[in-house]
């Protein structure tokens, strides 16, 4: 077969099974965004309102704008704490033998447990009373032993942040080990011989070597930090305060407990715009100028 | 500064050693500890100890009524199985078309299949609930394995790409110079070389069907409920019954387990041919 | 075997039941008459239905006893449970989709004014088979009826109280205090001798640090809304907050971890004797204070009503768990004839006093409430709450609360922990809630 049709004939399935299925939600979610939907006061969309609900948004909600930046706040942190440790993790983990072998076993389970359960779990685990975090910390660190976890607003943000950092780590890492095991081992043999410091040959052959897998994690993570919504819900109700509010907690919150699913609709359509731009940043670093062939 | 490379050698080698250790234990610690808690009797749930009779209670709990865990993992087994079963093969076909040949649009047809993914769950899972009505879907397997395909889909073609993009096109080119098939070279070459890709795919695909909470809690009812909803509704209106959702957790990992030994396996073995090549 | 002796033993107590109503009856057909005012003749026999429910124990005992129900009049019902947390995204997705299924809806009466197009009015039903809202408290009658008509009937609801480590105040010669002053002198004195204080709660999670606040609020003389403008930002309002703030940041009498606490965690505080007072709904009591997962025996635990901050009378507030009927159901008959039977006040008491299998305290019908047996089965917890819903009040009866208690309780814990202003944080609040109270 010619690689003229193999090449649409290969991506058709996907295409169709994804574009099929989202189409009709993803219509239907962006059409309200500009409708008046108040759940409370009918079971359908009733008026077009235009651009309101984002006029909203923008002009006359504090709580908005104070969820855009928590929500940057945190995908910063997420995002490139949870690829750093995997990076980190990979490093460590991606040799051959038996012992590594085993180790390696356990990067599936924090990602394999379900986000409810681990959210629930770590809010306990943070109590000042009967929490192993806590007691852990108290001890390693004595002058933080009167910290409430949850209780102010930067270490409310840290512990989501870490939350989220010990779910997706190790399977980010997974990703890269794979892409580390698959750098063909002469090449590194050949920078040892070069007499290449450790420190040299990482930043100057795996790094580069690794990149379009690394990449690759970066913007996945980017992806699921900036929907992330269970973490804040179980560990912090978006507290204290607004401090851990984010755009999906406050999507979540306008849509379910104020009733108001075209503005809810608007929150995530912003969110969604916001990804837009900061992925196709990200293509542009990813596939420079006339790398679209590839 | 006059360490000797042997010395120094050792020094790294016990650093590695101890940072492991530390890695291990931030790993581990917290699944053992909520192993524990399913384990320990009511009254010790919410203290420190570790000395406490150990109980099957709350296990045999969350089989009976009205949690009937053992009913939902039968569907939590079929619906991520299928879904990676159908999404992985798809998936690869698609990786390797995006990551292989040039074609007009490539980039923002590949922008726009991550993009229908940007909207959060929360604003369309009620359009999707007016869908599978419409379709009499909701409550099924059917239901339940599209709709995991249309979220995992785009993320594993977008992994599967990077690994691809990561081997060198000249070996494929030298087999079709000898006249070889493009789809022969996929299953020949590609895929022996992408295993490990493949396998942190299907893991994705499958953990995160797996995990779905939302669209599982609005589109099933009865017949398709998945354990997700069931540890949910440990979340009574007299408060979390940790015990029991840790029981819950705690079952639903030991598969994980299995699989990620097994996964090891395949994964080490995949790349090893990787790298011999 | 054992079916065949189920349904016997079914039979026999039908036929008890029936022969009991022959002898108090002076109607020749009272031999069908059936109890709780159910229609005799199985009219509905065979119909299936379904009940939506979050998992409580009162909803698990109705489920274990629902047999008594499909023996007399042949409806089965089927108990769909869901996450307490997400019971109200699945309701909404039922509206939204307009389903007939499920046939029965058991949700939180604040709730209610966002979901009363999806319920059916049930007055005229009520008429017919002489059921009043007489047997409920106040609170519980006003938690089901929005715009003067009644959509459902209460099958749990809570009032609050005031526990208490009476073990310690005897031990150290304290009083059981009656005012928020009081409270805070004799929780300071345990603190400094016992090292625990109050199972304070200030998380904005779940919203229930408004419900400790809007206490202090009434007693003080304020109000939320007047009519239909937002006023929890009157100088009372502000004066209740910063007495709130003051008993952590200042006065120091709370336990450890109350800014970050939600409620359930005071509970366990309280019950793992890590906090010497708590105040809540009264079912923490029956599974959180005295439940299994505590070593707290029911003669350390007093119960009190909440205190007062002004005068001696304080003013509570209670909630409410009703069953509606939905109004796509095409068996509403039937459906009715379910909620005469959950409803009714002898399967109650059977659920609060029969302990072996689950430990429900929950009770609201008056008569249960009062019950000699019921309270002895409970120490007394009905007869103590009887007196706290007597003067309860309830949530506001606005569509959009549920979301202006978020906003309250964000700016409650921002007081708290951020150490926000607490006149310019309820400022903020309330012109954040007008808006959501003038969109409705």
């Amino acid at each position: 077969m010619r690689d003229r049709h193999l090449k649409y004939l290969l991506m058709m399935p996907a295409l169709l099974l994804v574009t099929a299925t989202v189409i009709y939600p993803l219509g239907y979610a962006g059409i309200i965004s500009f409708m008046d939907w108040r759940l409370s006061r009918s079971r359908v969309p009733t008026d077009f309102v235009f651009l309101d609900n984002f006029w909203r948004a923008f002009a006359d909600d504090p709580s908005f704008l104070n969820s855009l930046g928590v929500t940057i706040t945190f995908v910063a942190g997420s995002a490139g704490g949870a690829v750093v440790f995997g990076l980190l993790i990979a490093l460590l983990l991606a040799r051959r033998g038996r012992g590594y072998s085993i180790a390696r076993t356990v990067l599936v389970l924090p990602f394999a447990m379900s986000p409810a359960l681990q959210g629930t779990s770590f809010r306990f685990f943070l109590n000042p009373e009967f929490g192993i975090f806590d007691a852990v910390l108290d001890t390693l660190f004595p002058f933080l032993a009167h910290v409430d976890w949850l209780g102010s607003a930067g270490w409310a943000m840290t512990w989501l942040i870490l939350t989220d950092m010990w779910h997706w780590g190790p399977f980010l890492s997974l990703m890269l080990i794979g892409g580390l095991l698959s750098i063909p081992s002469d090449t590194l043999e050949a920078a040892r011989v070069d007499g290449a410091s450790a420190w040299t040959s990482f930043w100057t052959v795996v790094l580069p070597q690794l990149m379009p897998v690394l990449a690759i994690a970066f913007v996945l993570k980017t992806i699921f930090s900036f929907k992330m919504f269970d973490y804040v819900y179980l560990l912090t109700g978006g507290g204290p305060g607004e401090s851990t509010s984010t755009m999906t907690y406050y999507a979540f919150r306008m849509g379910f407990s104020a009733y108001d699913m075209g503005y809810a609709s608007a929150i995530a359509f912003v969110l969604a715009l916001l990804l837009v731009g900061v992925s196709a940043v990200y293509f542009r670093l990813l596939f420079p100028k006339g790398e679209a062939g590839r | 500064m006059t360490v000797s490379p042997r010395r120094r050698g050792h020094i790294l080698f016990c650093l590695r050693g101890i940072a492991i250790a530390v890695l291990l234990a931030v790993l581990l610690g917290p699944i053992a500890w909520i192993f524990l808690t399913s384990i320990k009797p009511l009254s010790d749930v919410y203290t420190m100890t570790l000395f406490f009779e150990p109980t099957l209670e709350n296990f045999r709990t969350i089989f009976e009524r009205p949690f009937y865990v053992g009913d939902r993992l039968l569907n939590s087994i079929a619906i991520s199985g299928l879904t990676v079963a159908i999404g992985v093969p798809v998936a690869l076909a698609a990786a390797y078309s995006f990551s292989r040949f040039a074609m007009r649009f490539k980039k923002t047809l590949f922008l726009g299949v991550l993009a229908t993914q940007f909207v959060p769950p929360i604003v369309v899972v009620l359009p999707f609930f007016l869908m599978f009505r419409q379709l009499h879907l909701l409550d099924t397997w059917t239901g339940m394995v599209w709709i995991n395909l249309s979220i995992v889909l785009p993320f594993a073609i977008w992994m599967l790409k990077g690994f691809i993009d990561t081997i060198p096109v000249e070996m494929e080119e030298a087999a079709m110079t000898d006249g070889a098939t493009r789809l022969r070279v996929i299953r020949d070459i590609v895929l022996p070389v992408t295993i490990p890709g493949v396998f942190v795919a299907g893991i994705f695909c499958f953990i995160f069907s797996w995990n779905d909470f939302l669209y599982a809690l609005i589109l099933t009812k009865k017949e398709a409920v998945t354990l997700p909803v069931t540890l949910s509704t440990f979340y009574t209106e007299e408060g979390d019954r940790w015990e029991l959702m840790a029981a819950t957790g705690t079952f639903i990992l030991l598969p994980m387990f299995a699989i990620s030994y097994f996964v090891q396996r395949h994964f080490v073995q995949g790349a090893t041919q990787g790298s011999d090549r | 075997m054992r079916t065949t002796r189920r349904t016997l033993i079914g039979t026999l107590l039908t036929g008890a039941v029936a022969a009991g109503l022959v002898c108090g009856a002076t109607l020749a057909n009272a031999a069908d008459a059936l109890p709780y005012g159910l229609k005799s003749g199985k009219p509905y026999a065979g119909t299936k239905l379904t009940y939506l429910a979050p998992v409580a124990g009162q909803y698990e005992g109705h489920e274990a006893r629902v047999k008594e129900f499909t023996d007399l009049t042949g409806i089965e019902v089927e108990f769909e449970f869901i996450p307490f947390r997400n019971l109200l995204e699945k309701i909404l997705a039922i509206k939204v989709g307009g389903d007939a299924d499920p046939d029965l809806i058991n949700y939180k009466d604040d709730w209610g004014p966002g979901l009363k197009d999806l319920f059916v009015p049930i007055d005229e039903m009520m008429g017919a088979d002489e059921i009043t809202l007489d047997r409920y408290y106040p609170a519980h009658q006003l938690g089901v009826t929005y715009d003067g008509m009644i959509y459902g009937l209460p099958l749990r609801g809570h009032a609050q109280l005031m526990f208490y480590r009476k073990d310690l105040l005897e031990k150290h010669g304290l009083p059981v205090p009656k005012t928020w002053d009081e409270l805070a002198e004799v929780a300071k004195v345990i603190k400094d001798k016992e090292g625990i204080g109050i199972g304070m709660y200030y998380s904005p999670k779940a919203a229930q640090n408004v419900a400790v606040w809007m206490n202090i609020l009434w007693s003080n003389g304020g109000e939320l809304f007047q009519d239909g403008k937002v006023i929890f930002n009157s100088p009372e309002a502000v004066e209740a907050l910063k007495y709130y703030v003051a008993l952590e940041n200042d006065l120091k009498v709370n336990s450890e971890g109350a800014k970050s606490f939600e409620q359930y965690d005071g509970s366990l505080s309280m019950g793992a004797g890590q906090s010497a007072f708590f105040m809540g709904w009264w079912w923490h009591y029956g599974s959180r204070i005295l439940g299994k997962n505590t070593t707290l025996t029911p003669e350390q635990v007093g119960f009190a009503p909440l205190p007062a901050f002004k005068g001696d009378k304080s003013t509570t507030f209670a909630m409410s768990m009703p069953t509606a009927i939905n109004v796509n159901s095409s068996k509403q008959e039937a459906a009715w004839e379910f909620l005469k039977w959950v409803s009714n006040p002898d399967l109650e008491k059977l659920n609060v006093t029969e302990k072996e299998k689950r430990n429900v305290i929950v009770a609201l019908h008056k008569k249960n409430m009062m019950d000699e047996e019921v309270n002895a089965a409970n120490q007394g917890l009905q007869m103590a709450a009887a007196g706290s819903l007597e003067s309860s009040r309830i949530f506001p009866q606005l569509a959009v609360w549920p979301e202006v208690m978020q906003v309250l309780a964000n700016a409650i814990s921002d007081a708290v922990s951020n150490g926000a202003d607490p006149k310019e944080a309820l400022d903020a609040a309330a012109e954040q809630a007008q808006k959501l109270v003038d969109r409705g």
